[in-house]
This record gives C-alpha cells, sequence and structure tokens, in this order.
C-alpha cells in the first residue's frame, strides 16, 4: 500500500512538473477570453485624463510575484502610455525590492523620468494607518521618497495631496490588503481602487467589485493574461496560460483517474459504492 | 487599577472619540484623530521591534538546548543578523543587501510557494472524490472552475455552455453570495465585539489576573 502510494505521488509530481516546463520551453499559444473584472480596470485607466496621479501599491512578497509580478508589469506598460504620474509603494517589508525593480525596468523600457513620471516612497509600516493617513496627506505618510528627498520637491507631486488628487489606487497582493485598501480608501475618503490578487485571494473580491468598491480586479496568472491581452503586449502572463492550461487538465485527469479506481474498489469491496471509508490512499 | 480600570477607561475614551470623528469633521477633532493615527504607527514600529526580539529569542532557546531542527533555527539567526549587518554596513541600495534579496531571498520564497503546486496536486487526487452528494457537488465544481479559468475551459461546452462560462456563474452567483453572507456575518460580528470592547464587557485583551 505504502509503496502504491509513493508510485502514484511520484506520478503526479513528474506529471506536475513536466506539464509546467514543457508549455514554457516549447509554448502552444493558448488565447484567452477577458472578464468584465479585468476589462473594468483597462476602461477606467483608459478613461483617465492624461498625466493622472496613481497609486501603486506592491503589497506582496518574492513568494507570489510569479502571479503579481505578470499583472504590475502590464499595468505600468499602460499607465506609462497614459502618461500617468506613478507613485510606487509598499506595506510589506519584502515588497521593496521587488516594487523598486519592476518600476526601474519598467520606467526605462518607457523612457520615464523618475521624479516627473514616477517615484518610489517606499516602505511603510501598519498598513491601515497609512491608508487612512493617506487620505487626509500623502506627505505625512511619506515625508520623503525612498532615498530621502522630500515629495514636495518632485514636480510629479505638485497638487497632490491626498485621494482626492489620485486618479486611482492599485494594489497588488496575495492577503486581505486589497479589501482593506477598498474599506479604508475607498469607503472613507472615495478612491477610486482597483487589485491584482493572487487566484486564491480573487475569489473573495467578486463582493467587492460588484457593490462598487473596487472598479475591477485582475485575479491570478489569468488576470495577468487577460490585461496583457488587452493591451497588446503579451507577457508572463500569456507565456504561462499555457503551462498552467496543461497543468490543470492533468490535474482534472489524475482527479477522474482517482475516482474511477475508488468507485472500483468501493464496488469491490461491497457491491455497491457507499459510504466513506475503504477509499484508497494515495 | 493599573492593569484593569485605566486601560478600560482608555479603550472606552478612543473608541467613542474614533466612532464621533467619523461623522464630526470638526478641525478640532480631525487634528486629534491624526495624531491617534500617528501613534498607531509608532505603537506597530514598536511591534516589530518586540516581533524581532521574540523571534530571536526563540531560536537562541532552540539553539541552546539542542532541540530537534536546531540547525534551522541557527540558519534562521545567521540569515537575520547577515541581512541586518548587510544593510546597516554598505546599505540597501547597493553592496550585498539587494544581492542576498535578489538571489537568495526571490528565489528561496518563489520555490518553496512554489512547491505548493506540487502539494495541491496530490491533495487534490486524494480528497476530490465523489463519496456522496456535497462531495460530488465540490468535485465537480472544481472540475469546471479548474477548466473554466483556463484557456482549455472556452472550448469544452457542456449542453452548449462552454466551461468557462459555466464557472463564470459558479464564482459570479454562489461564490458571491457565499462571501457575502461570510462578510456580513464577520462585519457584524466585528461590530459586536468592538462594542463590547468600548463598553467593557470584553476584556481579555488585558490578559488574566487582577
Amino acid at each position: 500500500m505504502a509503496d502504491s502510494s509513493r508510485m502514484t505521488r511520484t506520478i503526479i509530481y513528474w506529471g506536475v512538473a513536466l506539464s509546467i516546463v514543457i508549455p514554457l520551453l516549447r509554448p502552444i499559444g493558448f488565447t484567452t477570453e477577458v472578464s468584465s473584472q479585468v476589462r473594468d480596470v483597462y476602461d477606467f485607466i483608459e478613461a483617465m485624463p492624461e498625466n493622472s496621479p496613481v497609486i501603486m501599491s506592491f503589497d506582496y512578497e518574492p513568494a507570489t510575484l510569479a502571479e503579481l509580478d505578470p499583472m504590475a508589469e502590464a499595468m505600468l506598460k499602460h499607465l506609462f502610455r497614459k502618461n500617468a504620474r506613478v507613485m510606487g509603494m509598499t506595506l510589506l517589508p519584502g515588497g521593496v525590492g521587488l516594487a523598486e525593480n519592476l518600476l526601474r525596468q519598467e520606467a526605462a523600457a518607457a523612457n520615464m523620468e523618475y521624479g516627473h513620471n514616477w517615484l518610489f516612497l517606499g516602505y511603510v509600516p501598519d498598513g491601515t494607518a497609512a491608508m487612512l493617513r493617506m487620505g487626509e496627506n500623502v506627505a505625512m505618510v511619506f515625508p520623503t521618497d525612498q532615498y530621502g528627498t522630500p515629495l514636495d520637491s518632485f514636480p510629479m507631486m505638485r497638487g497632490v495631496k491626498n485621494y482626492r488628487h489620485i486618479g486611482l489606487v492599485i494594489c497588488y497582493s496575495s492577503t486581505a490588503m486589497p479589501q482593506l485598501w477598498a474599506q479604508y480608501a475607498h469607503d472613507r475618503y472615495g478612491a477610486a481602487v482597483a487589485v491584482g490578487a493572487t487566484a486564491v485571494e480573487a475569489v473573495r473580491l467578486y463582493p467587492y467589485h460588484d457593490s462598487g468598491q473596487m472598479v475591477g480586479f485582475l485575479g491570478g496568472l489569468k488576470g495577468a493574461a487577460e490585461y496583457e491581452t488587452l493591451i497588446e503586449s503579451p507577457g508572463d502572463g500569456i507565456r504561462g496560460m499555457d503551462a498552467q492550461t496543461i497543468s490543470h487538465v492533468f490535474i482534472v485527469v489524475m482527479i477522474i483517474l482517482g475516482n474511477v479506481g475508488y468507485a472500483a474498489s468501493t464496488w469491490r469491496s461491497k457491491g455497491a459504492p457507499s459510504g466513506r471509508t475503504h477509499a484508497p490512499v494515495a | 487599577m493599573f492593569r484593569r480600570t485605566i486601560p478600560t477607561i482608555l479603550a472606552f475614551v478612543v473608541g467613542v472619540f474614533m466612532i464621533v470623528q467619523f461623522f464630526v469633521p470638526h478641525p478640532v477633532l480631525q487634528t486629534l484623530y491624526n495624531m491617534v493615527l500617528d501613534w498607531k504607527q509608532v505603537v506597530f514600529g514598536c511591534v516589530l521591534i518586540v516581533g524581532t526580539l521574540t523571534l530571536v529569542r526563540h531560536h537562541a532557546v532552540r539553539i541552546r538546548f539542542r532541540k530537534q531542527g536546531y540547525g534551522y533555527s541557527v540558519i534562521a539567526l545567521v540569515s537575520l543578523f547577515a541581512m541586518v549587518l548587510a544593510g546597516a554596513v554598505w546599505g540597501i541600495e547597493k553592496g550585498p543587501y539587494p544581492w542576498l534579496f535578489d538571489y537568495v531571498q526571490i528565489p528561496g520564497q518563489a520555490t518553496m510557494f512554489s512547491l505548493l503546486g506540487f502539494f495541491i496536486a496530490t491533495a487534490a487526487y486524494r480528497s476530490f472524490r465523489a463519496r456522496n452528494v456535497t462531495a460530488t457537488l465540490l468535485l465537480l465544481s472544481g472540475v469546471i472552475v479548474m477548466l473554466g479559468r483556463v484557456p482549455a475551459g472556452e472550448h469544452i461546452a457542456v449542453a452548449g455552455v462552454s466551461l468557462s462560462d459555466l464557472a463564470t456563474w459558479i464564482l459570479d452567483y454562489p461564490n458571491n453570495a457565499a462571501k457575502r453572507g461570510i462578510l456580513i456575518g464577520v462585519g457584524l460580528g466585528m461590530t459586536s465585539t468592538a462594542l463590547k470592547i468600548i463598553i467593557g464587557i470584553e476584556r481579555s485583551y488585558l490578559g488574566k489576573g487582577d
């Protein structure tokens, strides 16, 4: 029994590994439909006036960058095309390096100038207090940028005091942070909030989108792929869709096989399928 | 008195103040509100220090008494002090700090999280069994959402409806309804707990003893 269980586990591990690696090495080119939640975010940014200030909060750490980096990358591309003034920040210490790398990379690719088109505010502890205080005055939370330059010395900060002067707040997260942004920044101060969340977290966001507390949201790698489709700039999201599709199909096939085995074993032992006992263990 | 009465009075005063300032946008109340938020961030900063000290103490005890797996504690403490040292000596913009972050922390954390994919695959194989009606419903909705949330689901149809549309329906209606119910319940629970703390009925946050 133990040998069979180990064998099954080995087959599943190899199957998952190959179903991810092979499509990444030899892309198939699956295309994906765009959901209403993602289209709403895209349409909102499209409708924003040129040069609008946008806060981008990178509230995630390296563990979930595979899902969240592609969507942040795609949205930065879109925002820079619209000449938005992007203020990067993070509410998690591990997000500093990730945010900084991504902002620098995309700003360099779009020829955007630091202080005029984008800046990095850095990390601030206590997310809820920071969200609330930014509703009063952003400079109260971030008197300087990450590198110690006073915020009011940047040309892009002219006329920007609080959420009233900010076109959109975008939060990328694998935790409950997006709900807090909706509850504090939107509900209390009326800020428009968009979210990029991991697929697991995204299922919690539907009520917030339906109630209008969120402009929309991107869920998991598929959300990133949908956004890349909308901005016509294929990236890691679209590339990852092949691997995600094959691995999901593989897992579904394994679930079906598991159920066939379960049905066969209950039939043999009892003559008809019933009860919770006699389940074969992988 | 110092352990129970004064903290209870403080909780009452601050709680009532936060409720009142939400509805009354008077400049004096707004100034006090900003001050409370300032204090909250300072307290949070102090909590980070306490958390770090607790972490160091916990692992130091494990190493001192050679508890099982104490090698991991050694790695945790060496990593902690290496990052602090690298940041304090060379700064966080260049030198070993960003190098350690880019080439040790990022791949390490990403790898650990990626391993979840393998565990979830075996867990799905073992757990998703059609044992009864409820389990079968869970199994079916799981399979539909798994296939419907990838491009393959757009090309597979059941009774003329694509799996992608079915997955969207599951997420938009049953999922949304359940989440709303949970959120409303959580909201009511938070409100009643907050009121109990403000009024002084709920005092477990003060700890045990007189």
